[in-house]
């Protein structure tokens, strides 16, 4: 049942327009320290650097999916196509170093770079406002994506960089020319997202619940989630934690912005209700409307998302599910989910204040929203039982560390390999079906066959071994899941009727989810993540459906939350010992330590802290990549804010008066472990007679180092021996040989 | 308090009583005890240390026997402690009870000599040590003042003694007396057993002087297998006669003292237990025993505040151990080797082979020095980053198993502070965020650490959280519009209701893996069949081999957590009580089965246009199909008023009445290019005898001329349209030719080439279009082409459209339900 679990390619198409009016300079942004004097920040800049921010995501994290770069609104053309104002600049290929330099190179061209500059208007160029026409660009984009057919590629994209909200200028005919490559990238599996420049008008006038909203999405976030600040508190604004919701690499999106379902934002929602003059007319008028009753504080960069982006991205879902006479979404409930997700919504990032938000809205964007493959969900056992199909995903997956290959170091060109299994006995290839595994128990070989290992994992399921969740009963959350419990990572379920299933599954999976959230209960289930293998019982807790941080959390809508319960053999008896009475904290120590933890506050961000490791990996791999003699430094975002603990000095001090006496020292209780010694060396061996050892049978006299590395220096298989009985016993056997084929020797 | 963590290796004797004393069935009873205690050591604990001793044999081989030979005779240390292996198990098998008259068997001697093999085995070190004394006592002790020796002994050196009582008295036959033993204390237990002992003692010899010191010297415990023994309640001490009671009520008397003697000390665990409960407890479902020790000795800081602390494994997933690849006879090796991708002749060895590391495209060769660098420089700690409120920390963030922060043993100050800090996060509801770094120059992780304050002892509980790049987010649909009639919603209610469990059912700590368990089953299966077979093994060759059959499932295991539907689990009733409930679910929620859906729309999931040009059902159905796309569809309905309505004001939907209009062809009401009759509405269009749009009429025309041609060959069945698309073709470019706009017509051909090419309809192009003579408007024809002549219109026709598209393999089945764990 479902399909196998894939690992699908990405193929992404950035989409920039070069218009001239996306090299103005950013008046009020923010440059980096070390911005060269006279530099600025543009639009086009922006743009390039979150390309730059992918590519390199890409780099480290995929060495599969493919990128392109097309630039827009170009003087000069550089395609297949023959279209005007079409720049390809990168052709889709997997990025590389040579990529990356490029757009660095690229990026400075609308910072103030001279030289770049020049070289730009000389070789690229800006087209004459709205000389090029936008659909030219997406007949491009569809056919660089049809040249890249492959049932490889699961996921296809367009991010589009623009400032400009209305690239048909009125004209009507251009204007469906768009919606028709619209519909046929759409129809091709390729999703697009706008990530536009200028202040969010709709998402203001609609969705603005933040008070003085005025730069959209942005400030939406950041309004609903201000830092909660305490007396005292480290004000330190140099660490993540500590200024988790003021920018940095929080993701911040509206509620208009950031789903990636049309149908659930207002403005569109609200074009539906079968208005005679169609859903164009009706988001465009209440674009309009937002203008005019909602005062802009910014200077002229706004951005009216309804005039044609939010209809161009909704177009192709209501045509399929509209109905012949164009009838609207509203009580639809033939909407199928996968037709809405899989097309992109206009994400529309404030970037006049924080370009770092419409960074990480690229970068959280890096993975596609790729399901682990689907399986079947029932409950109870029996025919006439209810299911439904559903969808699984890994929102929380440890990233992976980069791998190494081989070259050949002559010429530095790939290496492949190839691997035998032969038989130790007979030196010929051993054949799948001949192999066997083997375990030992006290010495003694036990031999199973691939079929009976794939047995001993079937048997036990309660459906004979078959992909899937056996929904076994329900429970209340809190006896089920326990934090002292958790044992996996955990992945959600998301139930479509792509996958089969119908409406009524899909009704009973919804009702589930709801039934469940108000009992306050979890279903545990018996699952099956592949055909073949061993059952694991799991909870599926119903999701939040109401967020006050949706980027907070690594997945939002309704579905299950799959969390996995421990068995027995997974819990260790862990008996702590019992404190004496003297151990018991006074309440006024523990007044004291509340205080600490007082004024220790912090608010938690999935996205604040990166893998220090990791990014030091990246960076060197980059720098050596490309031949960067700048020093590696990275952040270690997971060390605590040092200025901010000193604030708090006097505080953290009272605690340890009242509860440690002076004279402790958490440090001689548990000391750094000693450097660990280098083995024994080559004079140290020499000085050591083995063979005498042996005869006297006084081997056992020498340390595990010393018998180690002897057998070491000599090239001789330790054979397993791991206790000192058996090292000796090996090492004595060593001996005697080399003794023995000695004496031959001087026989001879 | 002793800071010393429990060894994690045991040293174990099995003492089996071969004295003949016994009846047959209670000595095969006796020898299964012992054979299924080998069992659970080698599946269980591997590393544990085994021997047995036959006492009451005919022989005499023991150490002590050669330091006093007139004593510790019918002990015969069959097989010294050492790494559990088959030939124990063959020692119990083989084992045979001699004749109860001709052999004696001493239990005080038994437990002598049981010592003395522990203690040649394991001298000063660390080990836990356990004797199992598989008995039924009948015989005299020769010399009872040893008892004391014995213990002191004992408990000096830990040892655990476990009696199996074969036929000990039955507790619940024999009337309690005025006292009940158990509700003594040990004291009050050591203080009448000793008024026992001392009564009946004879005065003892000199001998045991030298067995006092080493008792004291070594920690043994003892356990005595009693095999029949009497119910310690039901003795009142102080009103027995001890010389009335049998030698064998004494012998049981005595080892029930010793036991609880033992165990009243530091934590050991030395018991009789009937037989039969020894037999039924070896054979229960159990987890691998591990050791309780920290993986992590570090200091907690936060900021200047320091405690430290210990880390224990709380949960950790167990797996199934990976089987080692091998094969039948004689093993297997691995062979690899490496090649030169330009030279695929070229066989590669290490020191021309370099280490390279990706960087998307770009391969890095890397040097030692290089690498060293990319290690991550730490010191083992554990960094308090703040506190958070628990609600923030979802379970669905934590990356799976969960470590126990307890305080150093011993460290009362220590465990003050950490105590102070748990109840103080616990009444206000906080979780500490925490930098850890388990050993030196390990990669830090992110975690977070829970409160679990309990009487007497405050823990944390730490699990690591994700890092930045270990978050995708998804985002999915709420459903809100999804409506749900009150009668459905009921039957899930009932559905949920008649299905819930209580919070005992399923418990984690009562709920074993079955998959590991069964493998646990299957190895013993086959060790076992191994063993019996192996008398008759001739050339080294296990006789068993893959072919045996493994086991069948165990009932335990059917009860316990394997195969849930089947009658004996636990769940069986509630799913008769709640089969109603899912039946009416089942109708009301019905399932289309998946494979039915496709069956009956064709290739289900998602389709490409290149995917699917012209690929539908075979046949008449193929036809309707086509016709049916020939039709506008919703999307055109959308599209074409809306765009043209802001500028015109006719915002009226295509009707189903307008596109019969259409196809009629009727000039006067034309106003788009239809699928039906193209050429006529496109003329119609183009030649002015329509007047419903302004000066883009033209435009319009040319563009929805093309739109209709790309539609018309993507759904072609075959070439079926492909007579009409030409038609098209031709009529577009005589229309382009006469209004001058070359541009969009040869666009119009690329975009055409294009979207075609590798499709089914790639004949379309090479055979319709090209050679029929298609070829691009050139500046012969209109001024402004781009096209210069018709050379260069060939070039622009043969030109190749598509850039060389980097090669994608097919996929990788990345496993990303691993990844789950």
């Amino acid at each position: 049942m479902g399909n196998p679990i894939k690992a699908e390619r990405d193929a992404v198409l950035f989409l920039v327009d070069c218009s001239s009016s996306m090299f103005r300079k950013i008046e009020s942004a923010e440059m980096d320290a070390e911005a060269t004097p006279g530099s600025y920040l543009s639009p086009f800049t922006r743009a390039i650097q979150c390309a730059l921010s992918f590519y390199q995501e890409k780099v480290v994290t995929s060495d599969k999916d493919l990128v392109s770069l097309l630039l827009y609104n170009t003087r000069k053309k550089l395609n297949l196509y023959e279209f005007q104002g079409v720049y390809v600049f990168h052709e889709f290929d997997c990025p590389g170093a040579a990529r990356v330099q490029e757009l660095q190179v690229l990026s400075r061209a609308g910072s103030g770079d001279v030289n770049v500059h020049k070289e730009f208007s000389e070789h690229i160029g800006h087209g004459a406002p709205r000389a090029v026409l936008l659909s030219e660009a997406f007949w491009a984009a569809q056919h660089m994506f049809h040249n890249l057919r492959s049932r490889a590629i699961g996921f296809r994209r367009v991010f589009l960089f623009t400032d400009c909200d209305d690239p048909c200028a009125g004209i009507p005919m251009e204007r469906e020319r768009c919606f028709a490559r619209m519909k046929d990238l759409h129809d091709a599996g390729v999703a697009l997202e706008v990530f536009a420049h200028g202040a969010d008008v709709v998402s203001s006038a609609v969705g603005g619940g933040g008070g003085s909203s005025t730069v959209g999405a942005g400030s939406l976030g950041h309004s609903s989630s201000a830092p909660t600040s305490h007396p005292g508190a480290p004000a330190s604004t140099s660490h993540p934690l500590h200024h988790s919701t003021a920018g940095g690499a929080t993701f911040v999106a509206s509620p208009t912005g950031s789903g990636p379902h049309p149908h659930d934002v207002p403005s569109i929602g609200s074009s539906h209700g079968g208005a005679p003059a169609g859903p164009l007319l009706a988001t465009t008028t209440a674009a309009v409307a937002a203008l005019g009753t909602k005062p802009l504080t910014l200077g002229g960069d706004f951005f009216v998302r309804g005039k044609f982006w939010d209809p161009l991205v909704a177009a192709p879902v209501a045509s399929k599910l509209g109905g012949s006479s164009g009838g609207g979404l509203s009580g639809s409930f033939d909407v199928s989910p996968d037709d809405v997700e899989y097309c992109g919504a206009v994400h529309v990032s404030a970037c006049l204040t924080s370009f770092d938000t419409m960074v990480s809205d690229v970068k959280i964007r890096t993975n596609p929203q790729r399901s682990a493959g689907s399986a079947e969900l029932r409950v109870g056992f029996g025919a006439a039982v209810p299911r439904v199909i559903v969808n699984i995903y890994t929102p929380i997956l440890k990233c992976p560390k980069p791998k190494f290959t081989w070259l050949d170091g002559t010429t530095n060109t790939g290496v492949t390999s190839e691997t035998r299994l032969l038989s130790k006995a007979t030196g010929a290839p051993v054949a799948p079906a001949e192999l066997r595994f083997s375990t030992s128990v006290a010495g003694e070989e036990l031999l199973f066959s691939k079929d009976e290992t794939i047995e001993m994992k079937k048997i036990c399921s309660s459906n004979g071994g078959v992909r899937g969740f056996t929904i076994l009963g329900f429970k209340k959350s809190e006896h089920a899941i326990r934090f002292k419990y958790n044992v996996a990572r955990s992945g959600f379920l998301h139930c479509t009727t792509q996958k089969g299933g119908g409406q009524g599954a899909l009704k009973f999976f919804v009702q589930l989810h709801r039934t469940l959230s108000t009992q306050n209960k979890v279903a545990i289930a018996e699952f099956v993540s592949r055909d073949n293998v061993a059952p694991r019982l799991v909870a599926l807790l119903p999701s939040k459906l109401l967020h006050d941080h949706p980027m907070m959390d690594s997945v939002t809508g309704l579905g299950f939350h799959l969390i996995q319960i421990p068995y027995a053999d997974d819990v260790r008896s862990f008996h702590p010992r019992k404190q004496p009475a003297e151990a018991q904290p006074t309440d006024d120590q523990i007044t004291k330590a509340k205080r600490v933890i007082r004024k220790l506050q912090v608010e938690y961000d999935v996205n604040a802290i990166a893998n220090p490791a990791l990014q030091r990996q990246y960076k060197i791999l980059q720098q050596l990549a490309l031949i960067d003699p700048a020093p590696v430094q990275v952040d270690d975002l997971t060390l605590p804010d040092v200025e901010g603990m000193a604030k708090i000095a006097p505080t953290l001090q009272e605690f340890t008066t009242a509860v440690l006496p002076p004279s402790y020292s958490a440090d001689m209780i548990c000391p750094q472990p000693k450097a660990a010694k280098p083995p024994p060396s080559a004079t140290e061996m020499a000085a050591i007679d083995f063979d005498d050892l042996e005869s006297k049978g006084t081997l056992t006299s020498l340390t595990m180092p010393y018998l180690q590395q002897y057998l070491k220096l000599l090239k001789e298989d330790v054979q397993g021996a791991k206790l000192k009985h058996e090292l000796v016993a090996r090492v004595a056997e060593v001996v005697r040989k080399r003794r023995t084929v000695k004496r031959e020797r001087e026989e001879e | 308090m002793s800071a010393q963590p429990t060894p994690s290796r045991e040293a174990v004797m099995i003492i089996l009583d071969v004295s003949g004393t016994m009846p047959p069935d209670r000595f095969t009873l006796a020898k299964s005890v012992c054979s299924n205690l080998v069992q659970q050591k080698l599946i269980f604990a591997p590393r544990d240390e085994l021997g047995l001793l036959f006492a009451g044999s005919s022989k005499t081989l023991n150490r002590m026997n050669v330091s006093a030979p007139d004593r510790y005779q019918h002990f015969v240390v069959a097989r010294p402690i050492g790494p559990s292996t088959l030939d124990l198990y063959q020692h119990i098998e083989g084992a045979k009870q001699e004749d109860a008259k001709s052999s004696s068997m001493d239990m005080m001697e038994a437990l002598i000599v049981a010592a003395d093999a522990i203690y040649e085995r394991t001298g000063e070190r660390r080990y836990q040590r356990r004797v199992f004394l598989v008995s039924d006592v009948q015989q005299t002790v020769k010399r009872k003042e040893e008892l004391t020796t014995v213990l002191s002994f004992y408990k000096k050196q830990n040892i655990q003694l476990v009696v199996i009582g074969v036929d000990f008295e039955n507790p619940e036959d024999i009337v309690p007396g005025n006292e009940d033993w158990d509700r003594l204390s040990s004291k009050q237990q050591n203080e009448r057993v000793l008024q026992f002992v001392c009564s009946d003692l004879s005065a003892g010899d000199g001998g045991s002087s030298l067995f006092f010191f080493f008792y004291k010297k070594q920690n043994i415990q003892l356990v005595v297998i009693g095999v029949d023994f009497e119910n310690p309640e039901d003795i009142v001490p102080g009103n027995e006669d001890w010389d009335r009671l049998s030698s064998k009520q004494q012998n049981e008397r005595v080892l029930q003292f010793v036991c609880s003697d033992l165990s009243a000390g530091d934590g050991g665990s030395s018991l009789v237990i009937p037989v039969s409960d020894a037999l039924e407890a070896l054979s229960a479902l159990r987890k691998r025993s591990v050791a309780q020790r920290a993986v992590a000795r570090c200091v907690l800081s936060i900021g200047a505040i320091q405690i430290a602390v210990h880390l224990h494994t709380k949960t950790l997933l167990a797996r199934i151990p990976s089987l080692k690849k091998t094969a039948e006879k004689g093993g297997l090796a691995v062979e690899k080797k490496y090649f030169s991708a330009a030279n695929p002749d070229k066989e590669l060895d290490s020191s021309v082979r370099v280490k390279a590391y990706r960087y998307g495209k770009s391969v890095i060769p890397f040097t030692d020095v290089d690498e060293a660098q990319l290690k991550f420089q730490s010191e083992r700690s554990m960094m308090a980053l703040g506190f958070v409120p628990i609600s923030q920390i979802p379970m669905h963030h934590l990356m799976g198993g969960i470590k126990a922060v307890a305080p150093a043993p011993g460290d009362i100050h220590g465990a003050k502070a950490l105590s102070a800090l748990v109840q103080g996060m616990d009444q206000m509801q906080r979780a500490m965020l925490v930098r850890f770094v388990r050993c030196t120059n390990a990669n830090p992780v992110l975690g977070v650490c829970m409160p679990s304050p309990k009487a007497e002892r405050d823990i944390l509980y730490f699990a690591t959280l994700p890092f930045a790049e270990d978050v995708r987010h998804y985002q999915f649909t709420t459903y809100s519009d999804v409506a749900v009639k009150p009668e459905e919603a009921k039957a899930v209610d009932a559905l949920v209701n008649a299905m819930t469990m209580d919070k005992d059912t399923l418990r984690p700590s009562e709920t074993f893996n079955p998959a590991l368990q069964y493998y646990y089953q299957c190895v013993k299966d086959r060790y076992l069949r191994n063993a019996a077979s192996a008398a008759v093994k001739v050339d080294g060759t296990p006789v068993i081999t893959a072919a045996t059959p493994l086991p069948a499932l165990d009932a335990a295991l059917l009860r316990n957590s394997a195969k849930f539907q089947n009658p004996m689990s636990t769940l069986s009733a509630m799913y008769r009580g709640a089969q109603t409930s899912l039946n009416i679910c089942q109708e009301l929620y019905p399932f289309i089965d998946p494979e039915e859906a496709a069956g009956a729309a064709g290739a289900a999931g998602k389709t490409y246009w290149f995917a699917t040009g012209g690929v539908g059902p075979a046949g008449g159905a193929g036809g309707v199909k086509a016709e049916s796309s020939a039709l506008p569809t919703p999307y055109d309905a959308l599209l074409t008023p809306a765009g043209s309505s802001p500028a015109h004001g006719s915002g009226t939907p295509l009707s189903a009445q307008d596109a019969a209009k259409l196809s009629a062809g009727s000039a006067s009401g034309v106003i788009h290019v239809s699928t039906t009759d193209p050429i006529g509405t496109f003329m119609a269009l183009t030649s002015g005898t329509t007047t419903m749009y302004g000066s883009d009429l033209i435009d319009r025309a040319l563009f929805e001329m093309t739109e209709v041609i790309l539609k018309l060959v993507r759904s072609s069945i075959g070439r079926c349209y492909y007579k009409k698309c030409n038609e098209c073709v031709d009529a577009l470019r005589v229309v382009c030719v006469k209004e001058e706009e070359a541009q969009c017509f040869n666009r119009f051909l690329i975009n055409l080439m294009c979207a075609v090419k590798g499709t089914d309809h790639d004949l379309y192009w090479s055979q319709e279009c090209v050679s029929r003579g298609v070829r691009p408007i050139t500046r012969l024809e209109v001024r402004d082409s781009d096209v210069v002549d018709a050379a260069a219109a060939e070039a622009f026709v043969f030109a190749s459209r598509a850039p060389e598209a980097p090669i994608v393999e097919a996929n990788d089945e990345d496993d990303l339900f691993g990844m789950l764990e």
